[in-house]
């Protein structure tokens, strides 16, 4: 028995073996197949079913349009990193031919059996961004609009996000850009001394589809609020948003006992309740960008605490005003108040190398960095000493946009901005764009329905400027001429 | 001349060391069988048909977790307990990979190409099926065993088929009267219903047998660690990879490293992880299901069970039935 089944199982494995090679090798998975990535999106895999022959591989992968990154191996994968972002809102597509296995076939050919050609596409998430109107039945709401839609003229670009009776205060993009964290209070207790600001979220109606998520079958509608945090017992004053948005961290003041003002931190996915961080008073705070503790301005300088109530600080950084921005690889830009009156810009890297890119006389009232960590987009001011009408020394703060080469650091002022303090930007996620507004003050005096800056002033109405980045407007000597939006509206942020 | 050796001596002390717990736990498992489960219970509890059996033997892998080292202790204790050879042999060669540990460690290494895991478990349980069935075909085990083995096996087999066509008064031997309407016969089985063990009597048995048989089979494991380590230095893993890399002879060369390399199954999938950039799927396959069936540090072992002839077929069978069907995977679906 033992013997004719040798004899058998040799015969068929002759068979085999005569029969021949009837496989190709083929892509087993494209890991942004049909899908939308947005920035943090930095690689995609491609994972083959057999050995490759890797330079025929290298030789023939095709990206249209063209979007450079570099290609690295492990075994039958290959990853293709992104040198920069794909620029939001076009489309790519992916093709592989004539590549070939890394053996020899079977059938005594030099080279191995050809790939079954591959086509892949993916999608950048569309370049569309939030504001708050300022006119009209727009004023105080919070409006998407969507570039990308603008361009191709499929869909109306505007969408008005929440209600009539809401007056937006702030608002911070979920990681995805399908929804929207925001502040609000009812136009009826927007009044001066009354604190009723809750925390909502609204949806943008934008279907991520990231790569590694479950895409959603249909996509939500916009519009659709619910309400995380009331007001009743605690005043909300600022919150912000963890990078992977799973935590919010919001300050709060309690009605009956003001000496209770702290942070709170909210994990909506988890369903615990809002906890309260401990006795950690301060003003201005940023979560960092790993989402695991917070930079809080306090008296003396800067405290590093973490998420967990009742924790010690993990860090105190003494002299330091506050935390301009968190980089997603973890760098940081702080300001610091020198001794001599000046400031400067500090950024720590993200090996905690801590560097002063920028010393000045005047204000630097914001920083953000580019996606490659490589500029740092900054919102400064210069002080001006003005001769007065009687001859005594007059200072005034004349605002500018720059940007700092973070390898050099080297300074490059882009554009001088008109006499104003309360001024938002926002660089785009692909780094090739940035927005900030332009509030008016009011000339009437403040009503109920008055919208009013940060620091108070009320605003008549708000331009929405746009500055292309592209690297040959930043490397050219000639002026930047940035493009006014045709919309009324204040603190415009792109949606990531 | 030196380095050679030093590298064996190194290659022959990893595989002891490797081994040696898995040969503790399978002689143990066997102490715990011997002492602990009722013999004719466990044999009148196994299917007689030859494919059923072997089938169930290759999933005792789930009961007994135990790797190539550890699986023929309990497979000669199965042997010695009376239970069917498709089950034994069945066991033998699928233990090793059908167990959860082996699955696991597996599905870590190859999440990436989910059907090499299942594949793995497929192919083993087709082929230990199989090899059970072809080795039932010899209805009395004991041809094919080594004479120490085939005297401990009891005949109560056969007896059973006996009594059942025989009425007892035909049958010889000595029979007590009086107890219930027929007489009983007084052979090994009443013994040791009778005779019962106290807890200490029986923790030192287990000892005595445990320590009998890892004297017996370690040194054993010994010998075959110390030739597996010299093939190794003689035959370096570099010649054994150049035989080739094409569908074809990719397998034979991945059929004769998990021969000779000896690994453990537990771990045999990391080591497989390591050649995936550069061999074909079906090659890591047969390197998966031949290895734990089959490997030189294991032939002193099985030795001790079989006759040489028997162990001849028995890999003969395997590498052929793994050569084709990793074949077919490779030529036709991968």
């Amino acid at each position: 028995m033992a013997i004719a089944l040798i004899v058998v199982l040799c015969l068929l494995i002759g068979i085999s073996i005569w029969g021949g090679d009837r496989t190709a090798p083929r892509v087993r998975e494209f890991t942004w197949q049909d899908k939308q990535i947005g920035a943090e999106d930095t690689a995609f895999i491609l994972t083959f079913s057999r050995p490759m022959e890797q330079s025929s591989v290298v030789a023939n992968l095709k990206i249209q349009p063209l979007l450079p990154g570099k290609i690295s191996w492990a075994g039958r994968t290959m990853a293709y990193t992104l040198l920069k972002p794909a620029p939001y809102g076009s489309k790519y597509n992916v093709n592989l031919e004539k590549a070939y296995e890394k053996f020899a076939g079977s059938r005594g050919q030099q080279k191995g059996n050809a790939l079954a050609p591959f086509s892949g596409t993916f999608r950048v998430r569309d370049r569309a961004f939030v504001y708050i109107g300022v006119e009209g039945e727009e004023k105080g709401r919070l409006i998407l609009y969507n570039l990308t839609q603008q361009r191709n003229g499929s869909q109306q670009p505007k969408t008005i996000l929440t209600p009539p009776n809401f007056v937006v205060a702030d608002f911070k993009p979920y990681p995805q850009g399908d929804r929207i964290l925001f502040s609000a209070a009812e136009w009826t207790d927007n009044k001066p001394g009354v604190f009723k600001q809750q925390l909502y979220t609204v949806t943008t109606g934008l279907n991520p589809q990231s790569p590694g998520a479950e895409s959603q079958v249909t996509p939500t509608s916009p519009g659709k609020i619910d309400l995380l945090l009331d007001s009743k017992d605690y005043q909300n004053m600022r919150f912000d948003l963890s990078a992977d948005g799973q935590t919010i961290v919001v300050q709060r003041l309690n009605r009956q006992n003001l000496s209770q003002f702290g942070l709170w931190v909210l994990r909506p996915n988890t369903k615990t309740p809002p906890t309260p961080l401990g006795d950690q008073p301060g003003g201005d705070f940023l979560i960092q960008s790993d989402g695991q503790s917070v930079a809080i301005a306090q008296e003396q300088g800067v405290a590093i605490l973490p998420l967990v109530p009742g924790e010690k600080p993990l860090d105190f950084l003494p002299g330091f005003g506050l935390v301009l921005n968190f980089a997603r690889d973890g760098s940081a830009a702080m300001v610091k108040f020198n001794a001599d009156s000046t400031r400067s810009l500090f950024v720590d890297n993200n090996q905690g190398v801590r560097q002063e890119v920028f010393r000045t006389q005047g204000s630097i009232l914001d920083a953000k960095f580019d996606p490659t960590v490589s500029t740092l987009y900054c919102l400064l001011t210069e002080l001006q000493v003005l001769k007065g009408e009687d001859g005594d020394d007059e200072y005034q703060e004349q605002p500018y946009l720059a940007a700092i080469d973070l390898k050099t650091r080297k300074l490059k002022p882009l554009l001088l901005l008109p006499q104003q303090r309360d001024i938002h930007m926002s660089v785009s996620p692909d780094g090739l764009a940035l927005m900030f507004d332009q509030p008016i003050a009011s000339t009437v005096p403040t009503q109920d329905n008055t919208l009013t800056t940060s620091d108070g002033q009320a605003i008549g109405t708000s331009r929405l400027w746009f500055l292309a980045l592209t690297p040959s407007k930043l490397e050219s000597d000639a002026p930047l001429e940035p493009e006014e939006l045709p919309l009324p509206g204040f603190r415009p942020r792109w949606l990531p | 001349m030196d380095r050679q050796l030093n590298n064996a001596f190194t290659i022959f002390l990893s595989l002891l060391v490797e081994a040696i717990p898995f040969l503790l736990l399978g002689v143990l498992l066997s102490g715990l069988l011997l002492i602990f489960v009722d013999e004719r219970r466990l044999t009148s509890m196994m299917p007689r048909h030859p494919i059923l059996g072997a089938l169930v033997g290759s999933c005792f892998g789930f009961l007994f977790p135990v790797c190539e080292c550890g699986n023929v202790p309990v497979a000669r204790r199965l042997l010695i307990q009376g239970v069917p050879i498709p089950v034994a042999v069945g066991f033998l060669l699928a233990a090793p990979t059908i167990n959860p540990i082996v699955i696991w460690s597996t599905w870590v290494a190859f999440k990436q190409q989910p059907e090499i895991v299942w594949l793995r478990v497929i192919f083993s349980l087709l082929i230990a099926t199989i090899i059970g069935c072809v080795f039932s075909v010899q209805k009395d085990p004991r041809p094919i065993l080594q004479k120490l083995v085939a005297k401990s096996i009891p005949d109560r087999a056969e007896k059973n088929l006996e009594s059942d066509s025989q009425p007892m008064l035909l049958q010889s031997g000595t029979f007590l009267l009086g107890e219930g309407n027929s007489p009983i016969p007084m052979d090994e089985s009443l013994l040791s219903s009778a005779v019962k063990k106290t807890r200490g009597q029986k923790l030192r048995l287990l000892l005595d047998n445990t320590i009998q048989e890892l004297r017996e089979l370690g040194a054993v494991l010994v010998l075959g660690s110390a030739v597996a380590a010299l093939i190794q230095v003689a035959a370096p893993r570099d010649l054994i990879l150049s035989l080739g890399q094409d569908p074809v002879s990719s397998i034979v060369a991945m059929l004769v490293l998990g021969g000779v390399i000896s690994i453990c199954s537990t771990v045999d999938s990391f080591f497989a992880l390591s050649f995936a950039s550069v061999f074909t799927s079906g090659s890591l396959l047969a390197f998966l299901v031949f290895g734990p069936m089959v490997d030189i540090k294991g032939i002193g072992l099985m030795l001790s069970v079989f006759r040489p002839k028997a162990i001849i077929y028995l890999f003969a069978l395997a590498a052929l039935l793994t050569l084709l069907l990793t074949l077919i995977f490779n030529l036709h679906f991968s």
